[in-house]
Protein backbone atom coordinates (compact mmCIF):
# COMPACT_ATOMS: atom_id res chain seq x y z
CA UNK A 1 0.00 0.00 0.00
CA UNK A 2 2.60 2.53 1.11
CA UNK A 3 5.03 1.29 -1.54
CA UNK A 4 2.79 2.70 -4.30
CA UNK A 5 3.09 6.25 -2.96
CA UNK A 6 6.69 6.13 -1.78
CA UNK A 7 8.37 7.04 -5.13
CA UNK A 8 5.94 9.96 -5.49
CA UNK A 9 6.70 11.16 -1.97
CA UNK A 10 10.45 10.85 -2.56
CA UNK A 11 10.19 12.70 -5.89
CA UNK A 12 8.07 15.42 -4.28
CA UNK A 13 10.57 15.89 -1.44
CA UNK A 14 13.56 16.03 -3.79
CA UNK A 15 11.76 18.36 -6.23
CA UNK A 16 10.62 20.61 -3.39
CA UNK A 17 14.13 20.76 -1.97
CA UNK A 18 15.56 21.56 -5.39
CA UNK A 19 12.96 24.27 -6.02
CA UNK A 20 13.56 25.93 -2.64
CA UNK A 21 17.32 25.68 -3.28
CA UNK A 22 16.93 27.58 -6.59
CA UNK A 23 14.68 30.14 -4.89
CA UNK A 24 17.23 30.58 -2.09
CA UNK A 25 20.06 31.10 -4.58
CA UNK A 26 17.99 33.75 -6.39
CA UNK A 27 17.04 35.54 -3.14
CA UNK A 28 20.62 35.45 -1.87
CA UNK A 29 21.95 36.75 -5.17
CA UNK A 30 19.40 39.54 -5.17
CA UNK A 31 20.11 40.51 -1.53
CA UNK A 32 23.89 40.51 -1.95
CA UNK A 33 23.70 42.51 -5.18
CA UNK A 34 21.44 44.96 -3.35
CA UNK A 35 24.19 45.63 -0.81
CA UNK A 36 23.25 43.21 1.99
CA UNK A 37 25.97 42.37 4.48
CA UNK A 38 27.44 38.94 3.80
CA UNK A 39 28.59 38.10 7.31
CA UNK A 40 26.11 36.69 9.79
CA UNK A 41 28.02 37.93 12.85
CA UNK A 42 28.07 41.51 11.59
CA UNK A 43 24.33 41.36 10.91
CA UNK A 44 23.42 40.01 14.35
CA UNK A 45 25.77 42.45 16.10
CA UNK A 46 24.16 45.32 14.20
CA UNK A 47 20.72 44.02 15.18
CA UNK A 48 21.76 43.94 18.85
CA UNK A 49 23.18 47.46 18.51
CA UNK A 50 19.85 48.64 17.08
CA UNK A 51 18.07 47.13 20.12
CA UNK A 52 20.52 48.95 22.46
CA UNK A 53 19.84 52.24 20.66
CA UNK A 54 16.08 51.69 20.89
CA UNK A 55 16.40 51.02 24.65
CA UNK A 56 18.41 54.21 25.03
CA UNK A 57 15.81 56.25 23.13
CA UNK A 58 13.05 54.81 25.31
CA UNK A 59 14.93 55.63 28.53
CA UNK A 60 15.65 59.17 27.32
CA UNK A 61 12.01 59.73 26.35
CA UNK A 62 10.81 58.47 29.76
CA UNK A 63 13.32 60.73 31.55
CA UNK A 64 12.17 63.78 29.53
CA UNK A 65 8.52 62.91 30.10
CA UNK A 66 9.05 62.71 33.89
CA UNK A 67 10.97 66.00 33.84
CA UNK A 68 8.19 67.92 32.04
CA UNK A 69 5.54 66.33 34.27
CA UNK A 70 7.39 67.64 37.31
CA UNK A 71 7.82 71.11 35.75
CA UNK A 72 4.15 71.37 34.79
CA UNK A 73 3.14 70.31 38.31
CA UNK A 74 5.31 73.04 39.75
CA UNK A 75 3.82 75.62 37.36
CA UNK A 76 0.29 74.60 38.39
CA UNK A 77 1.24 74.94 42.04
CA UNK A 78 2.77 78.37 41.42
CA UNK A 79 -0.37 79.55 39.57
CA UNK A 80 -2.64 78.45 42.40
CA UNK A 81 -0.34 80.11 44.94
CA UNK A 82 -0.62 83.36 42.92
CA UNK A 83 -4.43 83.07 42.95
CA UNK A 84 -4.75 82.04 39.28
CA UNK A 85 -6.89 79.04 38.32
CA UNK A 86 -5.11 76.87 35.70
CA UNK A 87 -6.95 76.31 32.43
CA UNK A 88 -7.94 73.55 31.99
CA UNK A 89 -8.51 73.08 35.67
CA UNK A 90 -8.92 69.31 35.54
CA UNK A 91 -7.19 68.09 32.36
CA UNK A 92 -7.95 64.64 30.86
CA UNK A 93 -5.05 62.64 29.48
CA UNK A 94 -5.33 61.54 25.80
CA UNK A 95 -5.77 57.85 26.59
CA UNK A 96 -8.85 58.66 28.73
CA UNK A 97 -10.57 60.71 26.03
CA UNK A 98 -13.87 59.18 24.81
CA UNK A 99 -12.67 59.06 21.17
CA UNK A 100 -9.88 56.63 22.07
CA UNK A 101 -10.34 52.91 21.36
CA UNK A 102 -10.33 50.50 24.32
CA UNK A 103 -6.89 49.22 23.29
CA UNK A 104 -5.51 52.72 23.65
CA UNK A 105 -4.34 52.92 20.03
CA UNK B 1 26.03 43.57 23.33
CA UNK B 2 25.19 40.06 22.11
CA UNK B 3 28.11 37.67 21.66
CA UNK B 4 28.13 36.02 18.26
CA UNK B 5 30.91 33.51 17.50
CA UNK B 6 33.03 34.36 14.47
CA UNK B 7 33.18 30.75 13.30
CA UNK B 8 30.91 27.87 14.23
CA UNK B 9 33.18 24.83 14.23
CA UNK B 10 30.58 22.34 15.50
CA UNK B 11 28.24 23.31 12.66
CA UNK B 12 31.12 23.20 10.18
CA UNK B 13 32.17 19.72 11.30
CA UNK B 14 28.58 18.47 11.16
CA UNK B 15 28.10 19.80 7.64
CA UNK B 16 31.46 18.40 6.53
CA UNK B 17 30.41 14.98 7.82
CA UNK B 18 27.19 15.29 5.82
CA UNK B 19 29.18 16.08 2.67
CA UNK B 20 31.39 13.05 3.35
CA UNK B 21 28.25 10.99 3.88
CA UNK B 22 27.12 12.07 0.41
CA UNK B 23 30.32 10.71 -1.11
CA UNK B 24 30.11 7.50 0.94
CA UNK B 25 26.44 6.99 0.04
CA UNK B 26 27.34 7.12 -3.66
CA UNK B 27 29.44 3.98 -3.14
CA UNK B 28 27.43 2.33 -0.39
CA UNK B 29 23.83 3.61 -0.52
CA UNK B 30 21.71 3.40 2.60
CA UNK B 31 19.45 0.35 2.17
CA UNK B 32 16.27 2.18 3.18
CA UNK B 33 16.91 5.03 0.74
CA UNK B 34 17.82 2.60 -2.05
CA UNK B 35 14.53 0.80 -1.48
CA UNK B 36 12.61 4.07 -1.42
CA UNK B 37 14.16 5.26 -4.68
CA UNK B 38 13.28 2.17 -6.64
CA UNK B 39 15.37 -0.63 -5.25
CA UNK B 40 18.41 -0.41 -7.53
CA UNK B 41 20.81 2.27 -8.68
CA UNK B 42 18.38 4.96 -9.79
CA UNK B 43 18.78 8.64 -10.80
CA UNK B 44 16.84 9.62 -7.67
CA UNK B 45 19.45 7.91 -5.53
CA UNK B 46 22.22 9.97 -7.14
CA UNK B 47 20.16 13.14 -6.81
CA UNK B 48 19.81 12.34 -3.10
CA UNK B 49 23.60 11.79 -2.86
CA UNK B 50 24.29 15.03 -4.74
CA UNK B 51 21.94 16.99 -2.46
CA UNK B 52 23.76 15.60 0.59
CA UNK B 53 27.16 16.48 -0.85
CA UNK B 54 26.28 19.96 -2.20
CA UNK B 55 24.12 20.87 0.79
CA UNK B 56 26.85 19.79 3.23
CA UNK B 57 29.59 21.66 1.36
CA UNK B 58 27.59 24.88 0.94
CA UNK B 59 26.44 24.90 4.56
CA UNK B 60 29.94 24.02 5.81
CA UNK B 61 31.39 26.89 3.78
CA UNK B 62 28.87 29.24 5.39
CA UNK B 63 29.62 28.01 8.91
CA UNK B 64 33.41 28.30 8.50
CA UNK B 65 33.43 31.70 6.79
CA UNK B 66 30.52 33.22 8.80
CA UNK B 67 28.51 33.85 5.63
CA UNK B 68 24.77 33.28 5.93
CA UNK B 69 24.46 32.58 2.20
CA UNK B 70 26.15 29.16 2.53
CA UNK B 71 23.66 27.68 4.95
CA UNK B 72 20.77 29.58 3.39
CA UNK B 73 21.24 27.84 0.03
CA UNK B 74 22.52 24.52 1.42
CA UNK B 75 19.86 23.77 4.03
CA UNK B 76 16.92 23.24 1.60
CA UNK B 77 18.92 20.41 0.02
CA UNK B 78 19.67 18.88 3.42
CA UNK B 79 16.02 19.19 4.45
CA UNK B 80 15.06 17.19 1.35
CA UNK B 81 17.78 14.64 2.08
CA UNK B 82 16.72 14.04 5.68
CA UNK B 83 13.05 14.17 4.71
CA UNK B 84 13.61 11.35 2.21
CA UNK B 85 15.75 9.48 4.75
CA UNK B 86 13.04 9.78 7.41
CA UNK B 87 10.24 8.75 5.07
CA UNK B 88 12.34 5.79 3.91
CA UNK B 89 12.87 4.67 7.48
CA UNK B 90 9.14 4.90 8.19
CA UNK B 91 8.47 2.93 5.01
CA UNK B 92 10.95 0.27 6.08
CA UNK B 93 9.09 -0.03 9.39
CA UNK B 94 5.78 -0.40 7.55
CA UNK B 95 7.02 -2.78 4.86
CA UNK B 96 8.80 -5.11 7.23
CA UNK B 97 5.98 -4.84 9.79
CA UNK B 98 8.65 -4.20 12.37
CA UNK B 99 8.63 -1.09 14.53
CA UNK B 100 12.42 -1.11 14.81
CA UNK B 101 12.85 1.61 12.16
CA UNK B 102 10.21 3.94 13.61
CA UNK B 103 12.72 5.48 16.02
CA UNK B 104 15.12 6.09 13.14
CA UNK B 105 12.36 7.64 11.06
CA UNK B 106 11.42 9.99 13.88
CA UNK B 107 15.05 10.98 14.55
CA UNK B 108 15.80 11.64 10.88
CA UNK B 109 12.57 13.58 10.34
CA UNK B 110 13.34 15.70 13.40
CA UNK B 111 16.70 16.67 11.86
CA UNK B 112 14.84 17.82 8.72
CA UNK B 113 12.51 19.93 10.89
CA UNK B 114 15.44 21.43 12.81
CA UNK B 115 17.02 22.43 9.51
CA UNK B 116 13.75 24.07 8.43
CA UNK B 117 13.85 26.12 11.63
CA UNK B 118 17.48 27.11 11.07
CA UNK B 119 16.68 28.05 7.45
CA UNK B 120 13.85 30.30 8.58
CA UNK B 121 16.18 31.99 11.09
CA UNK B 122 18.65 32.58 8.29
CA UNK B 123 15.86 34.12 6.23
CA UNK B 124 15.42 36.66 9.03
CA UNK B 125 19.16 37.32 9.01
CA UNK B 126 19.10 37.78 5.22
CA UNK B 127 16.34 40.38 5.52
CA UNK B 128 18.13 42.13 8.39
CA UNK B 129 21.40 42.12 6.44
CA UNK B 130 19.66 44.11 3.72
CA UNK B 131 18.92 46.99 6.11
CA UNK B 132 21.64 49.68 5.84
CA UNK B 133 24.25 49.77 8.60
CA UNK B 134 23.84 52.19 11.48
CA UNK B 135 26.39 54.97 11.13
CA UNK B 136 28.88 55.42 13.95
CA UNK B 137 28.58 51.92 15.33
CA UNK B 138 30.85 51.40 18.34
CA UNK B 139 31.96 47.95 17.13
CA UNK B 140 33.96 46.85 14.12
CA UNK B 141 31.70 44.08 12.87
Amino acid sequence: MAAEYLPTVVTALLSGGGAVFIGSVAKSWSSLRGGARARERETITDLAHRADLADGRERRAARDRDYWRRISGNYGFQLRQAGIKPDPDDPVQPSDLPSQTPTGR
Amino acid sequence: MAYVPRRRYAYALAYLLMACAGVAAAYWPAPSVRTATGGGISPQLYVWDAFLLVGGLASGFGAVTDRWVGEYIGLPLLVAVFGVYGVSAFFTALASESPASIAGGMALSSIALLFIGRWRDLGMIRRTASVPLIRGRPHGG
